[in-house]
């Protein structure tokens, strides 16, 4: 039999087999030495540990043990995240969006950024990011994880906002600030105050009652989950609300199911209406576009049928306190670069919609002409923010004019996937933009 | 049927008649065409998966064959802007171009190579006609043939596309194509129609007159 520590000395050795053996691959959605290096980092500083942990210390080896075992873990993990198996100009604006939340208060910030890979798993609800709560060497890995059957279901994609907000919460100097001025203002006067209001909720609404450790672990679940949906639909903006409704309906149509992790749908629904409503994205005042209204109204239109359906035990959050957290959070969020959606001008969203109905990507090369008296024509590519491209996505799919034979869903997604890599190569073109140096030997 | 000018093919672009974006400069249109851009997958033929084209392997009845047999064929390479991607001397890729076009029922395009690029070695294969009233990416097939590899990078110009009218508008049925509205390269079907004259059946040599399998 191998020794325990033995064992470990043994399998140190083989995690930086293992580890150089992953680059025989390219992996990540960024190069894979920054992956390689943090990863080195951990496993050199188990090493060293392991080399002089005194073989009785049982306890001590065990921690050590499962330590090797997440880094092994993560490890293959990141070896196996190809960029074909997902859609990576969604990928990497999901990434942007998350370093936005999560970007270490430091100085030097940008080398100790988290990393982040991106895998894709077998299932339609695998939608997650595991975030690490804090860094075991210098930078924390997060694990962005996609069902391997929507590569290009960029739509659907928008759903990941909430899981945003599961990172946000587990960066511990953003986690204080987000319970005290939006979760706590968000939930006050519902059952959600104390582990006994929910308890008493639980037994008045289902009749049925958690035990200690289990209440207090709903408690604090459910409490989060309320959050990251108005997380979700801050920063992804009215898209997330399809997103959510098509896979959440699926799950459980009548939104009354509950688990010791999740609290009953319909309450997350009218929680997310009431925001909506607050945020004026649903009615969008004063907008009568062709191609915005009639899509606009068959979009929301089931939503409030189905919202003012829900019976009143269900509507558990007070609308006035909703309206308080969105505003809190709306100011947080300022904070964090582009990570607020801001909606979109009628005009320029009408234009999105229209190009995709065509068959189209959404981003279109204008040719205009210059002021003045030159006649010379220049380019206009106007930025447009990846939210807005899916905004547009959904209004197209809800649009009656869609011929549902030419323009399938998955077309219209693949249009919005090919929108934002458009998107990308019209910024790394303006990033990197230098003049050429005058040449003589022109050719075309 | 003439050639359209670069007036003409901004006119048309600006008029919502064809599209064709994204362009990122001016240079990238020329007197009688515009410049295309290197997209961000590549098809690369695999050198162990298959031992020779053979085109009755496009036609097998079975789903997992015929997929089997178009999947083994390439490698598949997505990369993203400023990576790099490799062409060895000998080589085929299949890339798509980063523009996206669409093309009026009047209009067909031809894509020929830069040649700066040719200079290099790179040449773009001859399958160079777009259909009037295409609509999508554009398939284009790299072969290397100099005898050192050449790195190409997503965004990099290297073809170019010319236009001319076609009258009358071509009719719908001759406009589509096989490969309308692609978001991605992928392999053509080299049987499509011409299954009389393949002999699918070799093992036992027997011939079915009249018969398609």
């Amino acid at each position: 039999m191998l020794k325990p520590r033995m064992f470990l000395k043994e399998e140190c050795l083989n995690i930086k087999r293992l580890l150089d053996d992953t680059l025989r691959h390219a992996y990540g959605s960024a190069k894979s030495e920054e992956f390689y290096k943090e990863c080195r980092a951990r496993l050199n500083s188990l090493s060293a540990q392991v080399q002089v942990v005194d073989e009785a210390n049982l306890a001590e080896i065990h921690t050590l043990a499962s330590q090797i075992n997440l880094l092994s873990d993560t490890i293959t993990k990141i070896e196996r995240s190809h960029i074909g198996e997902l859609s990576w100009p969604f990928a990497l604006v999901i990434k942007e969006m998350a370093l936005e939340v999560c970007r270490e208060n430091v100085k030097a910030a940008h080398e100790l950024d988290p990393l982040f890979f991106f895998s894709a798993n077998g299932g339609m609800f695998v939608y997650a990011v595991f975030p690490e709560t804090k860094a075991l060497s210098r930078r924390r890995i997060f694990n962005v994880v996609f069902p391997r059957s929507f590569k290009y279901q960029v739509l659907l994609h928008t759903i990941l906002g909430h899981e945003i907000g599961h990172v946000a919460y587990a960066y511990h100097e953003l986690k204080h600030e987000l319970e005290a001025k939006v979760t706590t203002v968000l939930l006050h006067g519902s059952p959600f105050t104390s582990p006994s209001d929910l308890q008493a909720w639980l037994v008045n609404t289902y009749t049925q009652t958690l035990s200690g450790p289990a209440l207090a672990d709903a408690f604090a679940r459910w409490r989060q989950e309320y959050f990251c949906d108005l997380f979700g639909l801050l920063i992804m903006g009215p898209s997330f609300l399809p997103a959510y409704r098509s896979l959440f309906h699926l799950l459980d149509h009548r939104g009354s199911r509950w688990s010791a992790t999740h609290p009953p749908t319909m309450s997350r629904y009218s929680m997310l209406q009431d925001a909506l409503t607050f945020l004026g994205w649903e009615r969008w005042e004063g907008v009568n576009h062709q191609n915005l209204r009639q899509p606009l109204n068959s979009m929301y239109e089931p939503m409030r049928r189905h919202v003012s359906a829900i019976p009143p035990e269900m509507r558990i959050l007070d609308p006035n306190q909703v309206k308080l957290a969105t505003t809190a959070l709306q100011d947080i969020l300022r904070r964090m670069g582009k990570t607020l959606y801001v909606h979109p001008n009628a005009d320029e969203l009408n234009g999105i919609v229209t190009a995709l109905l065509n068959g189209t990507p959404a981003i279109c090369t204008k040719i205009e002409a210059r002021k003045g008296k030159s006649k010379k024509r220049h380019l206009v590519n106007d930025p447009i923010d990846f939210r807005h491209i899916l905004f547009a996505g959904w209004l197209a799919v809800y649009h009656d004019a869609r011929d549902k034979d030419d323009l399938s869903l998955f077309k219209i997604n693949r249009l919005c996937d090919r929108s934002i890599l458009h998107q990308d190569a019209i910024s790394t073109w303006s990033e990197h933009f230098e003049k050429e140096p005058v040449s003589s030997n022109v050719s075309n | 049927m003439s050639v359209i000018s670069s007036t003409r093919i901004v006119d048309l672009i600006q008029q919502g008649k064809m599209y064709l974006s994204p362009i990122l400069c001016m240079e990238q249109i020329g007197a009688i065409s515009v410049d295309l851009r290197l997209g961000n997958m590549a098809l690369l033929v695999r050198g162990s998966g298959t031992s020779h084209v053979d085109p009755r392997a496009y036609a097998k009845h079975d789903a997992h064959g015929t997929s089997q047999t178009q999947r083994q064929k390439f490698d598949q390479h997505e990369f993203m802007f400023r990576e790099q991607f490799l062409l060895h001397p000998g080589s085929l890729a299949l890339v798509p171009t980063l523009e996206w076009i669409k093309l009026p029922t009047n209009v067909k395009g031809v894509v020929t190579a830069r040649s700066c690029w040719a200079r290099e070695g790179l040449n773009i294969a001859t399958a160079n006609f777009i259909n009037p009233g295409y609509n999508g990416i554009i398939t284009l097939e790299l072969s290397n043939l100099g005898q050192i590899p050449i790195a190409l990078f997503a965004g990099m110009r290297i073809a170019q596309i010319a236009f001319h009218d076609v009258s009358p508008d071509a009719a719908d049925e001759f406009a589509a194509s096989q490969f309308q509205m692609s978001f991605e390269p992928r392999a053509g079907n080299i049987v499509k129609h011409d299954r009389s004259f393949i002999p699918f059946d070799l093992g036992n040599r027997k011939r079915t007159r009249g018969k398609h399998p």
